[in-house]
């Protein structure tokens, strides 16, 4: 027994740093799986002021930039508002909304029924009580949030932090968009902040092109404005500068914008393209996002668990 | 000031200047055009900087919790803390093989510039700035493919945090002038 302990007393600092190292090793083997619940994460309460007192300050000098953007995103939106302007609608497009889920959601109904009615010589037009109406309701909701932390020099998992939480109504798990582009999804959530790994991970994202061909797109861990979507047939030609969308399968709102293709790779081993996709999101300029609230989110989680466990 | 008040004011410096300032460079698009996204590090001089006669287990145990905090600052699981913990591991094998003198006999005083000349302390912290970065870019990048892309980026990394330490070394050390009046 004395020599054990004079053994451990002698090799004393190789036994703490080879317990240290294997400490270390699996805080990094937790940090690695998506869903780790990391106790060392910038969303924690010490990390998150600093961040956030240090953006109140740089927040100032940005507020050009930040304008520019602001800007920008909002002439995507009207474009999107006018192109809705010009849909024409028809009586036989009116639809009725059977009344069991009209709680939950918010709903404007229009009374765009309308009767022709005589009245002395003139014909008067007189709206309807209708039973049938046209229901506008959205299954998202946007959360806007700061970008208090970026990084991009990380070459597997980048991640953001923003200045909202679960007080904000922030969930693991949320999607995160601009206005014109991906940002990634929420990781770890603490009561004022959230850590979100960004679309520059190792992680895929189903996706379409503008001509409807689906495939994955990834980022290769270098160029943080480039991302790559692999294995399209060499038949399909796919003109530079076409767009690239979200669909429906990933987990993000369906056809939000990615970005657009800027160099096409024929690969003529494997008989297939590969495209070099612009993104959208300038991840170097980051500052606002929104997080992006599924209402429907969670039915369509509880059925699919149930799916799986039968 | 005592040398415990001291070093703790170094790290919160150190740890200020590293995540307000440093960790935005590699955002601008100056900081690199046409080469690998890189991030100059310089709170390893915090370890680096501890009084010489510091014992090894103390030395590894605050350079593990110095690399845990950084990990909690920049979302990177452990990989910080690990590489700390080899600069720790070696730090008392370089500053033996740099400085003249039994390690012992130095007491409390801190390895800087004024006390031990400008070329030695640039080895001796170059030593520990490779030993971490190659450590922190082959965990981060983690595959045999990219040796070169690994080299690469320590390299620059190297280069820039060096040039950042020195910048620090050279504004904070209090008498560095006293040292060419005296000789």
């Amino acid at each position: 027994m004395r020599n054990f302990i004079l053994l451990i007393r002698r090799f004393w600092n190789t036994i703490l740093f080879v317990l240290l190292f294997i400490f270390g090793i699996s805080l990094i083997a937790k940090n690695k799986s998506m869903q780790g619940q990391t106790i060392v994460s910038s969303s924690n309460k010490v990390v998150g002021y600093l961040y956030q007192k240090q953006n109140e300050v740089v927040y100032y000098f940005q507020l050009k930039q930040m304008n520019d953007s602001l800007m920008n995103d909002q002439s995507i939106l009207l474009q999107q508002l006018a192109n809705d302007y010009a849909t024409d609608t028809f009586h036989n497009m009116l639809t009725h909304i059977p009344d069991t889920i009209l709680p939950p959601y918010p709903m404007e109904y229009d009374t765009t029924i309308v009767k022709t009615e005589e009245k002395g010589d003139s014909l008067v037009l007189k709206p309807i009580e209708a039973t049938k109406v046209i229901v506008t309701y959205s299954d998202y909701e946007f959360i806007p949030v700061r970008v208090i932390k970026n990084s991009i020099t990380q070459s597997h998992i980048n991640y953001i932090t923003l200045n909202r939480g679960k007080s904000a109504g922030i969930e693991e798990g949320m999607p995160v968009v601009t206005a014109n582009g991906i940002v990634g999804r929420v990781t770890n959530v603490s009561e004022n902040f959230a850590t979100v790994a960004s679309v520059l991970s190792n992680r895929k994202i189903h996706a379409r092109l503008e001509n409807g061909t689906p495939g994955f797109v990834f980022w290769e861990g270098k160029d943080p404005s480039l991302i790559r979507m692999d294995n399209l047939p060499l038949l399909d030609s796919i003109p530079l500068g076409s767009k690239v969308y979200t669909s429906g399968y990933s987990y993000f709102p369906e056809n939000i914008l990615i970005g657009t293709v800027h160099k096409v790779d024929t690969i003529e081993n494997t008989n297939s393209q590969t495209l070099n996709i612009a993104l959208s999101t300038n991840f170097r300029t980051l500052q606002y996002a929104y997080v992006v609230k599924n209402r429907k989110g969670a039915e369509k989680l509880r059925l699919e668990q149930k799916t799986k466990a039968e | 000031m005592s040398i415990y008040l001291r070093n703790f004011f170094r790290l919160l410096i150190l740890v200020l200047i590293q995540t307000m300032i440093l960790y935005k460079i590699p955002l601008r698009w100056w900081a690199n055009p046409g080469i690998p996204t890189y991030t100059p590090f310089i709170y390893m001089l915090f370890i680096a900087l501890l009084p010489i006669s510091t014992k090894t287990t103390y030395v590894l145990i605050i350079s593990f919790l110095t690399g845990l905090m950084m990990d909690a600052f920049s979302d990177t699981g452990g990989i910080h803390a690990i590489a700390c913990l080899f600069i720790g591991a070696s730090r008392k094998t370089i500053l033996e093989f740099i400085l003249p003198k039994p390690l012992l006999e130095y007491k409390s005083a801190t390895p800087t510039i004024r006390e031990m000349q400008l070329t030695p302390f640039l080895i001796y912290v170059g030593l520990l700035f490779l030993i971490h970065l190659t450590v922190y870019y082959s965990i981060e990048i983690w595959s045999f493919k990219a040796v070169f892309y690994i080299l690469i980026k320590t390299l620059i990394s190297l280069i820039t945090s060096l040039a950042f330490a020195l910048i620090y070394a050279l504004l904070f050390s209090k008498s560095i002038n006293t040292r060419y009046f005296e000789t």
